[in-house]
């Protein structure tokens, strides 16, 4: 396991740092500025998730420099929908929709939540009916879909013949109809009604594609979630360091100084872990378990990184005039995004039994 | 622990007077929906018709001299019954400031419409440069013939936007040795000349609190509560009574018992989540927490007595918001991915309280902030109580 990152990537790192900082800089939370932000990723190259394209260590590079602005793009999702495309899609669909997803023109939310239902990879809410030999219509209901305002097409999961299989359908489908709406994170989401609509189905049953692509989706948000808190405790020592009360400033005072070096430890494990789920996804994509553990971590940090954050900065910091509460919005948002923390945990006291103890350098 | 008799059927009767309450004034607090001036106005109005808005208050004033646990019982029913209650800025805060400290003068003018709520009273104490440190506050009310010209600004001012006055700390004497002497406590009418208020854009989405610019605004001179100067001290006894009102306990038990039900319906596979025993277990901690805080709360008075505050009241404050901000945690995590879902409509499949649980939570961050933030409050306790 090595932790230093060769020279390519910590080229990639730094320009699309850059990148980043400039869009963020302009206006990252309008329609515009935002797909101009997605424009640009797909100039970089950032989106081609091919085999000669990025990997899950360079992904988490670009998505840890995400995270330490208030652009918000599909980039997890994409690589979710990259892989299940890539597994179970049909050779034509490959050879069309992927070109177009690397080059920014199509967007493919995956539709798989509903409400009340239990994370995980069953499906729920939308049932397939066979309508002719290849053909298949859906029917029923996907909410909350992440970016759903904003899609081209998704790939829904329902229920087929009792198992849990994909459709691909376009938005602009006759029986599709989209509503969207914003999300605490301004991410957007939106709730999808089937009525009849046509879909392609991918593959066959779906459930370890999509548990394997859920793994790849959250170990970019982790690497995201580990950008998010590192702005924000920077964010929040400067505060420490310029906000004076007392005729003194805040760093003077121990309580604040320990709070700060608390979320420091918080934000260190957090950055070990994710680099750790994006190497062993690196090395086998099925290893699901490393990723639960980043994601324990990660949403364990998050939370106590927002929080003392928040508290750090006072008053402003729940105001939506200041940028921390952005970070801890989002850092809220990762923590809830294929399996939250709980969820993660029972994956890890359910494979207890497997090994005596951890073995990670094997 | 068995009520007497006497504390049973007082219980019983407001109770079934709390349930009489219109179903529209308490909806909001059940489906955590936004609320409305008019909401907060009509509850107010209907306890004090009743006599329960200022109980605690002096009788001559219109308290109704009740036992201590009489008080808790009138509290806890109200929170049960998913009532707002009274305006607390009014009848926990400016109310009895004004009985402890004010003039004849003054109780005769203000505390009747201070406890009819015909005068909407918010708080002005922080500012931009005085957050924890209050002392340091800068706006000045200079006395100027009859009046005292206010200039300066407040912040996190919380409903003023809803407000009609303001009672607010002033620098009265900017040359006092000590930054505390030279403060005073004074009620300002909201609409008088050169008073701005500006909303601010909280994290969820709402503006509950303002900024509040002062330019040269004129006040006359009989509104300043008591004597010149002495402010601090009136603060310091406000704030040990809104350290308690703080703590929350009853709405905090009111929003623990959704989380339970919530945690109680199945899901579209036919689970309950309360059937996962990580989530049972964390139920179970949260309510056994809340059930010392509550016991607590009955065996020390905390608030302020004899005009002085009872450092008790910061225990209070900050297991008490720990506990607020710790059931929001909770709510927000039992929405699950649904808890994203933040500014969807009713058209939305997704349940209201889901929707609305990482706005609540977001938002209660401020708990542990506001009212002298919780390190505040951990210093008062080592300084207050074990001396340190």
């Amino acid at each position: 396991m090595d932790f230093t990152l060769d020279p390519d990537l910590r080229d990639l790192r730094q320009s699309v740092g850059q990148a980043f900082a400039k869009l963020d800089a302009a206006s990252p939370l309008t329609p515009a500025g935002r797909q101009d932000a997605w424009r640009r990723v797909a100039e970089l190259g950032l989106l081609d998730l091919g085999p000669d394209g990025l990997d899950p260590v360079a992904l988490a590079q670009v998505a840890d420099e995400l995270g330490r602005t208030r652009i918000r793009i599909p980039l997890a999702e994409t690589v979710v929908a990259w892989r299940l495309l890539e597994r179970l899609g049909p050779a034509e669909v490959r050879a069309t929709l992927l070109p177009a997803i690397s080059g920014g023109t199509e967007i493919v939310a995956l539709a798989h939540a509903v409400p009340r239902a239990p994370v995980g990879t069953a499906a729920h809410g939308v049932r397939a009916e066979r309508d002719g030999a290849d053909r298949w219509v859906l029917t029923g209901s996907k909410e909350p879909v992440p970016y759903a305002g904003w899609a081209t097409s998704f790939l829904v999961t329902a229920v087929a013949d009792g198992e849990t299989r994909l459709f691909l359908l376009r938005r602009d489908e006759a029986g599709v109809e989209v509503l969207d709406y914003d999300t605490h994170d301004h991410v957007g989401a939106g709730r999808v009604t089937l009525d009849g609509a046509p879909a392609a189905a991918l593959g066959g049953e779906a459930g370890t594609a999509l548990a394997e692509a859920f793994a790849a989706g959250a170990a970019v948000l982790c690497a995201e979630a580990v950008g998010a808190m590192d702005a924000a405790l920077s964010l929040t020592v400067d505060h420490l360091r310029t906000r004076r009360q007392f005729d003194v400033t805040l760093q003077r005072f121990q309580a604040l100084q320990h709070r700060a070096a608390d979320m420091c430890i918080e934000l260190e494990m957090a950055r070990s872990t994710a680099s750790y789920a994006a190497m062993a996804l690196a090395a086998d994509p099925a290893d699901t378990l490393a990723v639960s553990r980043a994601k324990v971590q990660v949403g364990r940090s998050g939370r106590l990184v927002g929080q003392n954050a928040i508290q750090l900065h006072g008053g402003i910091g729940i105001t939506d005039e200041h940028p921390i509460g952005h970070y801890v919005s989002r850092l809220e948002a990762v923590e809830h995004a294929f399996g939250g923390t709980e969820i993660h945990l029972r994956e890890l006291a359910r494979a207890l039994d497997t090994d005596a103890s951890v073995e990670l350098l094997t | 622990m068995h009520l007497s008799e006497v504390d049973r059927a007082f219980q019983l009767e407001l109770r079934a007077t709390f349930e009489q309450v219109p179903w529209s004034l308490r909806e909001p607090i059940a489906t955590d929906a936004s609320l409305e001036r008019e909401t907060l106005v009509e509850t107010h109005r209907l306890l004090h018709e009743a006599g329960l808005a200022v109980p605690h208050w002096p009788v001559e004033w219109g308290g109704r001299d009740w036992t201590p646990m009489q008080l808790h019982l009138w509290d806890y029913e109200m929170h049960r019954a998913g009532l707002f209650g009274p305006m607390a800025t009014n009848t926990n805060l400016v109310g009895p400031v004004v009985h402890q400290f004010g003039t004849e003068e003054q109780k005769r003018r203000f505390l009747p419409r201070i406890a009819s709520l015909d005068l909407f009273f918010c708080q002005g104490f922080s500012e931009p440069e005085a957050g924890s440190d209050l002392a340091a506050v800068r706006t000045t009310a200079i006395r100027d013939g009859d009046d005292y010209v206010v200039n300066g600004q407040k912040t996190w001012t919380s409903l003023a936007h809803m407000a009609d006055w303001i009672f607010a700390l002033v620098r009265t004497d900017p040359d006092a040795p000590r930054k505390q002497a030279g403060i005073s406590f004074l009620l300002i009418d909201l609409r008088s000349p050169g008073v701005t208020v500006r909303p601010i854009r909280m994290i969820d989405g709402e503006a509950e609190v303002n900024e509040i610019f002062f330019d040269e605004v004129r006040v006359p001179a009989d509104q300043l509560i008591g004597e010149p100067n002495q402010g601090w001290g009136y603060a310091k006894f406000l704030l040990g009574n809104e350290r308690v009102g703080n703590a929350q306990i009853g709405h905090t038990k009111l929003r623990l018992s959704y989380a339970k039900r919530h945690a109680a319906e199945p899901l579209a596979d036919g689970l309950r989540p309360v059937d996962d025993p990580g989530v049972a277990r964390r139920i179970a901690e949260l309510e056994n927490q809340l059930v010392a805080l509550e016991l607590t709360a009955l065996r020390v008075t905390g608030g302020s007595v004899d005009g002085r505050p009872d450092p008790a009241s910061s225990v209070l404050k900050v297991r008490g918001t720990q506990l607020q901000q710790a059931v929001s945690e909770l709510i927000m995590d039992l929405a699950g991915p649904d808890s994203s879902a933040t500014y969807a409509g009713e058209e939305s499949g997704i349940p209201r309280w889901a929707r609305r649980s990482t706005g609540t939570y977001l938002n209660l961050r401020k708990a542990s902030i506001y009212g002298g933030s919780n390190e505040i409050q951990r210093t008062i306790i080592a300084t207050s109580i074990l001396g340190l």
